[in-house]
């Protein structure tokens, strides 16, 4: 089976070729391919007309690619159902949501004409989920708790009665999206979170709000909080060392208390966000504390994601 | 990745049709009906047993009529941050069990505090978590007691289904208690009052098979007993519904 994924939720243009024999688990025969043109702001953060811009002129061009990659794949005898067909792809995946609406715009209707191009079925995807099935999907985890920290969205999930219910989540902004409304104050430029990640290794810890909710938080008042302390003199690296230690504990204690309430003992984590350094080493500390101190925790382990 | 799960999603015959295909820019996740995992899995996978339970901030140990609740440090938080999350829930926690009994809340006595060593003693009530025993009775009784709290000036901060204690022996049998308030504070704002609420139904969806009827229930008992049921509603529907994507 090779499916062709596009996407472009907001920041980057992206299409995927995943091939595979049995999408229900890794093989060795996985073959993933790669194609994004990321849109870089001149400086401070997104904007959506700009982003929607880049999007029509990226997304064509990252689709070719990927087709071209497709008919190489299928050239060269990497087994397809729809070989007989002359098409390169079984099927067209689509970013449905969630995302800027112009941005999926473009790139449904880049689908929708593949698909027609080489009449195979559209396949539209939720973005939030599919970033936590490859987490499951690589872990090989049965049914874990998901983390998923992206730009726009923070979500714990965990799957119960056919639906990925929502356990806790941010209420008001995604974590990528909070870091950058404190990056943009400072005048650093869009993507926010390499740039504090960075910073916050020589800061010494500055406190600010530490805000969990059950299994819900929200950032908006440490991100005022941190604003005011530069602005205050309080130095730079410092209020970033803060502002990871406090997001990505509050992040880590709400895993916790998922896995607590659930019961379960396995925990992925995605978007874009994961990628961070010092949340995943948080996680895996505490996976690790909880397995020491709970014979019954099986495994646990995290996973980051890249776009595509 | 998108082409991951969409072959998944390919696999399961879960295609839509080019006139079906239209965006959804806030597309929450708990919207999609999964068609690549069987019904019968769940994340939900709790187990009892032992005179020990670890929750997610404190180890709990049983001993006799007394329960020992610890907040054992974390060693992922940031030494300065652990430090002031446990001692102040602790105070928290002691100072609000209390105050919820004066109002009218079944919970347990607490019968010492030591915020340096983050530990509480209190005393031992009902015979497992409402998750395990879960009823629209005692769902109810959730509702009418975090109206009660309300009413009073502060919140629970996680009134979850395992932060309710239920089924005790003798004259208990038929209470439910509210424990665990190390997450609560002092408020007056709907907003923070309907929280609560978001948290109590959260936890149903994540742990029950049946979450709205029992919700319902919680709801209505709370609307029957809070001053202010209608100031906290429209704040829930407000939360509920909020756009994440900003």
């Amino acid at each position: 089976m090779r499916i062709l994924g596009i996407e472009g939720t907001a920041w980057a243009a992206s299409a995927s070729v995943f091939e595979t024999p049995d999408p229900a688990q890794v093989t060795d025969d996985d073959h993933v391919f790669i194609e994004t043109d990321a849109y870089a702001p001149d400086s401070g953060g997104i904007h959506p007309r700009e982003a929607a811009e880049h999007m029509g002129e990226a997304i064509p061009a990252v689709v070719e690619t990927a087709i071209e990659h497709a008919h190489e794949r299928a050239a060269a005898g990497g087994a397809n159902d729809a070989d007989k067909s002359g098409s390169p792809i079984d099927a067209v995946a689509f970013a449905r949501g969630p995302g800027l609406g112009p941005c999926l715009r473009i790139v449904a209707t880049a689908a929708r004409a593949v698909a027609q191009r080489f009449d195979v079925p559209l396949v539209g995807v939720n973005h939030m989920v599919a970033h936590l099935e490859v987490g499951r999907h690589r872990s090989g985890f049965d049914s874990p708790v998901c983390l998923n920290a992206s730009g726009a969205n923070a979500h714990i999930l965990g799957y119960r009665n056919g639906r990925y219910r929502v356990l806790g989540e941010t209420m008001d902004t995604g974590v990528g999206n909070a870091i950058d409304k404190f990056t943009r104050h400072i005048g650093w430029s869009h993507p926010g979170g390499p740039k504090v990640e960075q910073h916050a290794r020589d800061g010494e810890y500055h406190e600010l709000p530490y805000v969990v909710k059950g299994m819900d938080f929200s950032f908006s008042g440490i991100m005022s909080a941190a604003k005011q302390a530069v602005d205050d003199g309080v130095p730079v690296d410092d209020v970033c060392r803060g502002m990871e230690e406090t997001i990505f504990a509050m992040l880590t204690e709400v895993s916790e208390r998922a896995l607590s309430l659930t019961g379960a003992d396995e925990l992925v984590l995605g978007g874009g966000v994961g990628q961070n350094a010092r949340l995943q080493r948080m996680l895996g500390e505490m996976c690790e504390q909880r397995a020491r101190q709970n014979s019954t925790l099986r495994k646990t382990a995290s996973c980051g994601t890249t776009p595509g | 990745m998108i082409a991951m799960l969409g072959a998944k999603m390919y696999a399961a015959g879960d295609t839509i049709a080019i006139e079906d295909s239209r965006i959804d820019s806030n597309f929450r996740p708990d919207e999609v009906a999964v068609t690549w995992r069987g019904p019968e899995e769940s994340v939900d996978s709790y187990r009892t047993g032992g005179d020990e339970v670890q929750g997610a901030e404190a180890t709990v140990h049983f001993d006799g009529d007394r329960v020992i609740k610890e907040r054992v440090p974390r060693s992922y938080r940031h030494p300065t941050l652990d430090e002031r999350l446990r001692t102040e829930r602790t105070r928290q926690e002691a100072r609000l069990t209390s105050e919820a009994r004066r109002n009218g809340v079944p919970t347990p006595l607490v019968r010492d505090v030591d915020p340096q060593e983050s530990r509480i003693v209190f005393q031992r009530v009902g015979d497992t978590d409402l998750r395990e025993g879960l009823s629209e009775g005692r769902v109810a009784d959730v509702g009418r007691w975090l109206a009660r709290i309300h009413d009073a000036g502060f919140v629970h901060g996680d009134p979850t289904t395992r932060n309710v204690r239920v089924g005790g022996r003798g004259e208990q049998a038929d209470r439910t208690f509210l424990i665990d308030f190390g997450l609560g504070y002092y408020t007056q704002e709907a907003e923070d009052h309907a929280m609560d609420l978001h948290v109590l139904a959260q936890s149903l969806a994540g742990t029950a098979d049946d979450p709205e009827t029992l919700l319902s229930a919680a709801e209505d008992a709370y609307r029957t007993e809070s001053d202010h049921a209608d100031a906290v509603f429209a704040s829930l529907d407000d939360i509920e519904g909020r756009g994440r994507y900003q």
